[in-house]
């Protein structure tokens, strides 16, 4: 059965719908891309799904029961979020900051328990950051900063993770060891992952499944291989790709 | 690398406390009058002493801990509600609304059975309350509250010199309550001022998780599990109930709660609770310190408070940017 069902949800902003007609379905332990252009409403969708925006039509189903029926507080122990801008403009420790993921398991009075400093330690060395652990955010490097914000996400401990963007503007390093750390983090505790990017060649190396939007809606939905084809990036980016004989995706040359 | 280092937070609160105590000691003994504390204490025989120390200093030097308080933790709170390093208690139009509920008062001859604090107090809140509901009526996000706050004290503030300009003949009374000041307070208004105080202040320490939560924008707070209005909501209005009561007792005194803050953040890091809770404390202390100062500079006169605030305010809030880049001021 899928951890994580998504039928004909049709999301935006109060009136202004972005992107209606989604439907997918994620098992546990699966990584999910979401592709498409700037505009396409991956930002949106996931915003969504976060609870960040009210759904305007359809429904989202988390282990059987509708997310949109709970209460803040209880869904922020199923699904966490990672935004897409920046939210590093506050003089915290790498610490204090990774340890704000356990929010949703404390109450607003109490301070950090035992448990919450183990699971922070474990994800501090997951991370590797856990050297810069009394650093300031503000003194990081990009690369380092969305490593601290994916420890913070994952800190939470939620069975969904949605993640905006997580390897935009740092290098490939950092990117292969990212993919590498989440791949693990699945692994290791059976969550699944709805992550957006513009990179399609990432999507296919690392992807279990792929949803691919355009600026009209929804083109495919399934494993790699058989979304990420010729004609369907072109009809979601506008552009055709050059697809190599071993997969691999290229812009079309100046030629 | 450039560790952070930092001291325990118990130490850094008894420190303070230490520092609050004896400034607390000092503005009792010091002042344009010599204090024979023996004489005083000397509950035989009444004496000018001990009418300066119980009705004059002690009421005083009280009123400005509760002040001081005030200033610093709702200046941390909001500089966390609003994820902004220059917001001060009067950000949100409390002071312009303050000042406009006192004169009110002043001009229409209520002056004199405490109606100038009384205005203040409910002039404070009717414009805290204003741009809170314009906000949440109009669904803003948090941090436009601060462009609602600023605009509507412009315009308040426009209200304040109508009333001065045909109302003249009242100017140096409302002068001298615009610039803030400690002295000549009852022990009533102090006692009013404390119990507002202390459970504002109390309830922002208490709000110190969720306003880390708020620290990182609507959305992740959301998914972390507050309701950012609420939070705001709470924020607002336990800050603007001690901002109110101190501005009815004391004045608009400035700086205090925008610097109080980014001297503790070095101390104590980024966290709130820690950081509401020390800058109460350096708060008090700055302001005893500055109403030292005011006492003593020009003595047997008295310098404004709130003058005194500002000139040296002003300096050691630029000292300070200088030093920290303050906060997200500059990328490494």
């Amino acid at each position: 059965m899928s951890l994580l069902q998504v039928d004909q949800l049709s999301c935006g902003y109060g009136s202004r719908v972005v992107v209606s007609g989604v439907s997918f379905a994620v098992p546990a332990g699966c990584l999910l891309t979401v592709l498409g252009p700037n505009g396409s409403g991956k930002s949106t969708l996931l915003k969504t799904m976060a609870g960040v925006l009210q759904i305007l039509g359809g429904s989202i189903t988390l282990d059987g029961s509708p997310i949109t029926k709970l209460r803040t507080r209880d869904r922020a122990k199923l699904v966490a979020y990672s935004p897409q801008q920046s939210i590093a403009d506050w003089p915290f420790t790498v610490r204090e900051f990774v340890s704000l993921g356990r929010t949703p398991h404390s109450d607003w009075w109490n301070s950090t328990s035992a448990a919450d400093v183990t699971v922070v330690n474990e994800q501090l060395k997951r991370w590797k950051i856990d050297t810069l652990a009394e650093r300031s955010i503000l003194e990081l490097s990009g690369g380092e900063f969305q490593r601290a914000r994916l420890a913070m996400t994952a800190t939470q401990q939620c069975p969904l993770m949605l993640l905006d963007e997580p390897l935009a503007s740092i290098d490939p390093l950092y990117q292969y060891e990212t993919l590498q750390l989440l791949r693990d983090e699945l692994r290791h505790r059976q969550v699944s992952v709805l992550m957006s990017l513009h990179d399609v060649n990432i999507a296919a190396g690392w992807a279990d499944l792929v949803l691919l939007l355009s600026t009209t809606g929804v083109v495919a939905f399934g494993a790699p291989k058989d979304v990420l084809t010729a004609e369907h990036l072109t009809s979601a980016y506008g552009l055709r790709f050059n697809i190599s004989s071993d997969g691999y995706y290229a812009l079309p040359g100046r030629g | 690398m450039n560790r952070v280092h930092r001291l325990p937070l118990n130490l850094i609160v008894l420190v303070a406390s230490l520092l609050l105590a004896v400034l607390l000691f000092a503005s009792v003994l010091l002042g344009s009058v010599p204090l024979n504390l023996s004489n005083a204490f000397n509950l035989a025989e009444p004496s000018i002493d001990r009418t300066i120390l119980f009705q004059l200093r002690l009421p005083r030097a009280i009123l400005g801990i509760m002040v001081g308080a005030t200033l610093g933790a709702t200046g941390a709170a909001y500089q966390a509600l609003f994820r902004n390093p220059l917001a001060d208690p009067f950000i949100v139009g409390s002071s312009s609304g303050a000042a406009v509920g006192a004169v009110m008062m002043i001009v229409f001859g209520f002056a004199s059975i405490g109606g100038a604090a009384l205005g203040a107090f409910v002039g404070a809140l009717l414009a805290v309350w204003f741009v809170y509901g314009y906000a949440a009526v109009r669904r803003l996000p948090s941090v436009s509250l601060l462009l609602v706050g600023s605009t509507l004290g412009t315009m308040l503030g426009a209200v304040v010199w109508l009333l001065l300009a045909i109302h003249d003949q009242q100017l140096p009374r409302i002068v001298s309550w615009l610039l803030g000041g400690l002295g000549g307070v009852s022990w009533f208004t102090v006692g009013l001022a404390s119990g507002c105080v202390t459970i504002s202040v109390g309830v922002l320490v208490l709000l110190g998780k969720p306003l880390d939560a708020a620290v990182l924008g609507d959305d992740v707070a959301t998914t972390l599990g507050y309701k950012t209005r609420t939070i705001a909501a709470w924020t607002l209005f336990a800050g603007s109930m001690a901002v109110a009561a101190a501005v009815a007792s004391a004045g608009i005194i400035g700086f205090v709660g925008l610097i109080a803050p980014h001297l503790a953040r070095p101390l104590v890091g980024g966290l709130q609770r820690r950081t509401i809770l020390v800058s109460a404390l350096l708060g008090s202390a700055l302001v005893q310190s500055a109403d030292l100062l005011a006492r003593l500079v020009v003595a047997p006169l008295e310098l404004p408070l709130g003058v005194v605030t500002a000139v040296i305010g002003g300096p050691v809030f630029l000292w300070v940017l200088g030093r920290s880049r303050l906060m997200g001021a500059s990328s490494p």
